[in-house]
């Protein structure tokens, strides 16, 4: 488990209710006093409340074996403007650079956590399981859209053809993965074990693959859905632009940072928000993927320089406070308006997507000959689904938008459902395999802090 | 070019000119912090005018909480010098000073304010406040640059660091008022404050700051992780902000006493201001780059005479006080008009309340108490760290050292961490 987090005290919960009821109260009271305006204070405010409510929420469901990530996403969808509004949606909106931010330091992160010996170890198993997942994957949940079509709202008057092409795009946003909540489940737990090892390696290496079937997908599905629009491979070309440029970028980032690391190392922190912000958008500018350029940076730092663990602990301090606005945002994010409406549909494409996840993860594991505790429990970590897949999802809507709306409105309402479960089940896998608190633990708040400076001597000259 | 490539490109610039000035002035006694306000000025509108206002505006958020976190971090560190509590008579002392020179600059504008400018009522008693504020203060660095880097130790050192300690009270406290006064003003980040009657607002500000700081020192309680440390203080403190800046109270004092209460509350005091040392000077750096390209003067004439009429003030508090405070320490009487004079220096304080009170009651006023926070601050580092060495070698408080030993010793300006 997560070391001192997890022995308090009765007491100590009992506190943190009352200040959750504070907190809470202060915030009600305030929008009541000073109904939401527009502006920079509503997101100063939004993410000083989202902070404190989501640490308290997730602390508080702990008590229950829920992970922190549920109690982020759940502080979130409560204060979001779909319940309390106590986080209106200007300021959700007004967050995205936040969020942006957040993004970049856990894909920095994640190419930090990726070793190459590791990626050696796992590479069997990352084969087969990429393989088995994405053509088992694909064809189970792209055959259950197609079944469930008529129940689809966006689906009506299209020829079979055509539901063919939205049924492929739909199944390929099934095999995406979400390196942000698998990232967050280790930043609570610290495991250490063959599943944690097996789950970190392929969610992360995931992107890449992901990125690629889109690409394919949406060339395969133009003709199928827009029969007068032929086969291009201009897609591919862009793709392949933005794969290497990314990886190029990246590089040059990790070795830089590796630099500055080597020969100054201060304020490191300071230079990591710097690159954060700024570099996100020079990438979005030159249309490059900030999240494998930043992953690629934390892999060239961690693998091929001796600054992997400095830049790791650095980034470590900023763990909490980045999962919390991230995962507190996504749940204000959350439309539980469309998730009722769309329930049904969504939970039977949730379900057979796990189904799948699930059957292909054994199969896979079959061939590659993992261990038992991979074979069982290896699948937990690829039901999540986040901040990607909606990305990805906007990518489909821009070249698809005679139905790209209702596409993406249904990929919402499943993402908001498997970002749900998909924390528990991993963090409940974790616990079952006793991998949990297997690996460095992160110092505790007063552990952290360097002794104070000598006090001025009180004698007189 | 975008706001972020230009904000990081002048920090970029700020910390480089740091380096460099920092290293050449170190024979001059020149405590290093105002060369980012410099770099600034020399950026804005007004001089090379490579960053346009409206530019600097969209930035109106990130110094809205520079400043607070300073004000945070002061009032965690507030009634301490180095690790032990202030003596009362030092606590007494910066608080009779502060409230004096502000109080006296506040008089001196208020009355020459009709002479200099054309104002309204109400603008006129804002200006004189505003212009009151920024003369409270004796910056700690300076003190402590002096302090540490000429090995100073002795009564007279003590009580100059507990005075430059303790007068960080009343500009917030003023600052507390002047934002209650004045109700229903549209704000640079966007707010338009709710209308308040001034004592509830005067209360609610209090009362904010001391309840974050119980939550927060709440919070801590739990010995969470690292990173959920940093969380629960930044959470509060961003709460804090927010909701002072809604309601249209002053959130640097909201958090001023937010760090007051939390001290007061947690058992680890030392280790916290020890930990908010550490984040000042990476927040302190953009706070004083923005304020410095903010800097407006548009009518050079009035703005002269109300800042050598408020520096003059400053001038003559400080030598009516100095024998006072040379009489506490024990200190011979020749060390007065030097340590008169080593008490002028204003530094983060100062500039945060300038930039804030641009913020807050933009226009003639706000534009000039931030003019004049930013010509007390560079006079103040020219002028002060050297005569405060003068008065602790005076008073015998410092070695003698020979002429060009520290120059070629010093780290170059850059000031120790806070004690």
């Amino acid at each position: 488990m997560s070391g001192a987090s997890t022995k308090k005290k009765a007491s100590q919960r009992v506190a943190q209710a009352l200040v959750m009821a504070v907190v809470f109260g202060l915030m009600l009271g305030v929008s009541k006093v000073a109904p939401a305006s527009k502006g920079a204070s509503g997101v100063i405010l939004g993410v000083g409340f989202l902070l404190l409510a989501g640490m308290l929420a997730s602390d508080l469901l702990e008590v229950v074996g829920l992970p922190h990530l549920t109690g982020y996403l759940f502080a979130g969808a409560i204060a979001g403007p779909q319940l309390l509004n106590l986080v209106d949606h200007d300021a959700v909106q007004r967050l995205e650079p936040v969020n942006t931010l957040a993004l970049s330091l856990i894909a920095l992160a994640g190419g930090t956590e990726l070793r190459i010996d590791l990626l050696k170890r796992v590479l069997r198993s990352l084969v087969w399981a990429t393989a088995v997942q994405c053509v088992f994957g694909i064809s189970v949940v792209g055959v259950a859209f197609v079944a469930i079509s008529r129940f689809v709202p966006f689906t009506a008057g299209m020829s079979l053809s055509a539901l063919v092409g939205v049924a492929l795009l739909w199944a390929v946003l099934g095999v995406c993965r979400s390196p942000s909540a698998t990232l967050g489940i280790f930043s609570q737990v610290r495991p250490d074990g063959p599943v944690s090892r097996f789950s970190l390696a392929f969610v992360m290496t995931s992107d890449v693959v992901v990125a690629m079937l889109l690409t394919a997908a949406i060339a395969v599905a133009r003709p199928l859905i827009e029969p007068a629009a032929g086969f291009s491979l201009k897609d591919f070309s862009d793709l392949g632009h933005e794969i290497v440029g990314s990886i190029s970028l990246g590089t040059t980032l990790g070795l830089a940072l590796a630099a500055y690391l080597w020969l100054v190392g201060g304020q490191l922190l300071a230079v990591l928000v710097a690159l954060g912000f700024g570099l996100t958008e020079g990438l979005h500018y030159l249309r490059f993927d900030p999240l494998l350029a930043f992953m690629v940076a934390g892999f060239v730092v961690a693998n091929f320089s001796e600054q992997g663990e400095k830049l790791l602990s650095a980034i470590a301090e900023t763990g909490s406070v980045v999962y919390v606005v991230f995962f507190a945002t996504a749940g204000a994010h959350i439309d539980l308006a469309l998730v009722r409406r769309l329930w049904p549909v969504a939970f039977f494409l949730v379900g057979v997507r796990i189904a799948g996840i699930f059957v292909a993860h054994r199969f896979a594991s079959r061939l590659s000959g993992d261990d038992p505790v991979v074979r069982r429990w290896g699948w937990s970590s690829l039901v999540s689904q986040a901040g990607l897949t909606l990305g990805l999802s906007v990518v489909i809507e821009r070249a698809f938008p005679s139905f790209g709306s209702g596409f993406r409105s249904l990929i919402i309402a499943n993402v908001a459902l498997n970002e749900t479960i998909g924390p528990i089940l991993f963090k409940f896998a974790l616990d079952r395999t006793g991998e949990s608190g297997q690996g460095t633990l992160e110092k505790t708040f007063h552990e952290s802090i360097p002794p104070p400076p000598v006090a001025p001597k009180r004698e007189p000259a | 070019m975008s706001a972020v490539a230009l904000l990081l490109g002048l920090l970029v610039i700020a910390h480089l000119g740091s380096q460099l000035v920092g290293a050449r002035a170190a024979g001059y006694g020149l405590a290093s912090g105002a060369e980012y306000l410099v770099v600034g000025v020399v950026f804005g509108p007004y001089v090379l005018g490579v960053v346009e206002r409206s530019t600097i505006a969209s930035f109106a958020p990130v110094a809205a909480v520079g400043t607070a976190w300073l004000t945070l971090i002061l009032g965690v560190g507030y009634g301490f010098w180095g690790n032990r509590r202030v003596r009362f008579r030092g606590l007494v002392a910066g608080i009779a000073l502060s409230a004096l020179s502000g109080g006296a600059a506040a008089a001196a504008v208020y009355f020459l304010a009709p002479y200099a400018m054309p104002l309204g009522e109400e603008n006129r008693r804002l200006l004189a406040a505003g212009v009151g504020l920024v003369s409270c203060e004796t910056a700690q660095h300076a003190v402590q640059w002096v302090v540490s880097r000429h090995g100073a130790s002795g009564p007279l050192a003590e009580l100059v660091g507990e005075i430059a300690d303790c007068d960080d009270l009343v500009p917030l406290l003023g600052l507390m008022v002047a934002f209650s006064a004045v109700r229903g003003a549209i704000l640079p980040i966007g707010v338009l404050p709710v209308a308040l009657e001034w004592w509830t607002s005067v209360l609610g500000t209090l009362v904010l700051g001391i309840l974050l700081g119980a939550v927060t020192a709440t919070l801590l309680r739990a010995e969470p992780r690292a990173s959920d440390g940093w969380g629960a203080l930044l959470g509060a403190a961003l709460l804090g902000i927010g909701v002072a800046w809604r309601l249209g109270m002053s959130p640097q004092t909201v958090t001023f006493v937010l760090g007051m209460s939390l001290a007061a509350f947690s058992r680890h005091g030392v280790e916290l201001r020890s930990m908010f040392a550490r984040t000042e000077r990476p927040v302190l750096l953009p706070t004083l780059v923005l304020a410095g390209a903010q800097v407006k003067v548009d009518h050079i004439a009035p703005f002269v005479s109300i800042t050598a009429l408020a520096l003059a003030v400053r001038l003559v508090v400080r030598l009516v006080m100095a024998p006072a405070f040379a009489g506490l320490a024990g200190a011979p009487r020749d060390v007065t008009a030097p340590l008169a004079l080593g008490l002028l220096p204003t530094g983060a304080l100062t500039i945060a309340i300038g930039l804030v009170y641009d913020m807050r009651f933009p226009g003639p006023v706000g534009d000039t108490v931030l003019a004049v926070a930013t010509v007390f601050t560079i006079f103040g580092e020219i002028v002060g760290p050297a005569s405060l060495r003068r008065a602790l070698l005076g008073a015998g408080e410092i070695a003698a050292v020979p002429s060009g030993a520290l120059a070629q010793s010093g780290r170059g300006g850059a000031p120790e961490p806070l004690p």
